[in-house]
């Protein structure tokens, strides 16, 4: 459940964070492009003025009025900081306009010179410039753009801080949230658990005082169909009551996890069932890679491999392989049973309770499989199961 | 064989008696603690032990039973037991079988200490 949240809140956070920086990038982009837009529309005007500011006559009202923003205020030729140079085919340069304090007039005659070649654009960060042709000269007129560009670089500073602080709010809200929203389902996940030990528990005792009695009554009155029929029950039960209080307690947390060989944990399995595959005629064949270890919950792991095990010892016809390898990082665990199965997905083998056609008079519950699919799960891993020509395979991938 | 054999639940403590009866083993019931500590002063073979025999701290009861070298099985309701515990649910030829292995192994030890 912990797990859960702590996704709830991964995923959320993401979500803003794309939300906000899409947003916000949107809106700095298009402040860069209208500073860049106001700019060609003064150079443009110079080019009219052909280099200059064309004369504007003062409008009416109080003094004067305030008249339009931007390029076409009254106020524009008293407050841009341009030059405008005139390049004829002789080489010859003549300064038309020279109103910048940032750099001396040779500088901006160097600078303009270098312009020749362009159209228009940005230079040197805050000039904008437009190259133009008229009366067989070609002009270049540099505008200084520093005092709009540094409203736009605020606006994308502010930007930044304000989604970083965003993020951060978004995080404690969502962390405070997050704990209100699953607060409830981690106590009925709790109470779930607890339910399912309690009743596990409740079971036990008289699944074994049962499993007594049957043995008194057939002593006294001698065994029976009836009684054989109540013993294989018992016996079911017995399998199912041990399995549901191992699903119970699965632990999904990460907590307890240690360097757990794999390798010896299936050579381990595979040594002691191996009486077993012979005494069932099934040909057992096993390739092990050395070495091969998981962070992970060692009783958890050997009872994944306990149920494979299990399971080929159950279902395998006549022969069954188990692989262990490890290839870029990814380990693949890879179980073979001969079978008699149609060809086919048979990805159900890892629901709760479900088993094959096979399964028949072979006593199992559909709960170890289950439990792998679980064990395999925490580990954000991933199992597999399929038939195909005569052959059960089961992979699972870490 | 002198079993003791304490759990709260008496069907499960009345059949157990049944079946150790009719092995020929002799079988001292109890049903809580006070019983159980009682039962120990009778020099029991071994002693197997409901985890959840009521009335009792455990952990005086086990160190009666160890005070009077009676070998201990438990019987647990988790899956992971560790030595000499035998998980619920079980059948009576685990049971016995168990209980024989705790016996045998008890004799051998003395056997060597002697």
């Amino acid at each position: 459940m912990k797990k859960a949240r702590n996704k709830f809140v991964l995923y959320a956070m993401l979500s803003i964070f794309v939300l906000l920086t899409v947003l916000l990038s949107v809106i700095n982009m298009i402040v860069f492009e209208m500073a860049a837009h106001d700019a060609d529309d003064i150079t443009m005007m110079l080019a009219r003025g052909k280099g200059n500011f064309m004369t504007q006559e003062r409008p009416e009202g109080e003094f004067g009025g305030r008249g339009p923003m931007g390029p076409t205020s009254p106020e524009m030729n008293k407050s841009i900081r341009y030059f405008t140079f005139a390049f004829d085919s002789g080489g010859s340069v003549e300064t038309v306009a020279f109103q910048l304090s940032a750099m001396s007039e040779d500088e901006a005659r160097e600078l303009a010179s270098s312009l020749k070649g362009g159209t228009c654009g940005w230079v040197k960060m805050t000039y904008r410039y437009r190259v133009w042709s008229a009366g067989g000269k070609t002009f270049v007129t540099v505008i200084d753009q520093g005092r709009e560009l540094l409203v736009a670089y605020r606006i994308l500073i502010f930007s930044v801080a304000g989604e970083v602080l965003g993020l951060a709010i978004s995080f404690l809200f969502l962390m405070f949230i997050g704990k209100k929203l699953f607060s409830p389902l981690e106590t009925a996940d709790a109470k779930q658990k607890n339910f399912i030990a309690e009743a596990e528990a409740e079971f036990k005792v008289p699944l074994t005082v049962i499993g007594a009695d049957i043995e008194l009554i057939e002593r006294d009155g001698g065994a029976n169909e009836r009684t054989s029929s109540v013993r294989r029950q018992v016996r079911k039960m017995t399998e199912l009551v041990k399995n549901l209080g191992s699903l119970a307690i699965f632990n999904q947390n990460g907590e307890g996890r240690e360097e757990v060989s794999l390798s010896k944990i299936m050579r381990s399995e595979l040594d002691s069932a191996k009486a077993k595959f012979d005494e069932a005629g099934i040909i057992l064949s096993v390739d092990i890679g050395d070495d091969i270890s998981i962070y992970g919950d060692k009783k958890a792991l050997e009872r994944v491999m306990r149920e494979l095990v299990d399971n080929s010892l159950k279902f395998a016809c006549d022969r069954a392989s188990f692989s262990l390898t490890q290839q870029s990082g990814r380990i693949r665990l890879t179980q073979k049973n001969g079978t008699t199965l149609q060809n086919g997905g048979a990805d159900q083998v890892f629901d709760r309770f479900t088993t094959l056609e096979n399964a028949a008079g072979k006593n199992g519950h559909g709960l170890g499989l289950a439990y792998v699919k679980d064990a395999v799960k925490a580990y954000n891993g991933r199992a597999t199961a399929k038939v195909d020509d005569g052959e059960f395979i089961l992979e699972i991938t870490l | 064989m002198k079993i003791l054999f304490a759990s709260p639940d008496r069907d499960l403590v009345s059949s157990f008696k049944l079946i150790l009866d009719e092995r020929g083993h002799d079988t001292l019931a109890a049903y809580d603690g006070t019983q159980a500590i009682s039962a120990c002063e009778n020099a029991a073979d071994i002693a197997v032990i409901d985890e959840r025999l009521p009335r009792t701290d455990m952990a005086t009861l086990y160190k009666i039973l160890s005070s009077h070298e009676t070998p201990t099985l438990t019987l647990t309701y988790s899956q992971s037991g560790g030595q000499n515990t035998l998980p619920y649910p079980f059948f009576p030829d685990e049971f016995m079988a168990a209980c024989e292995k705790l016996y045998s192994e008890n004799q051998t030890k003395r056997g060597e200490s002697t």
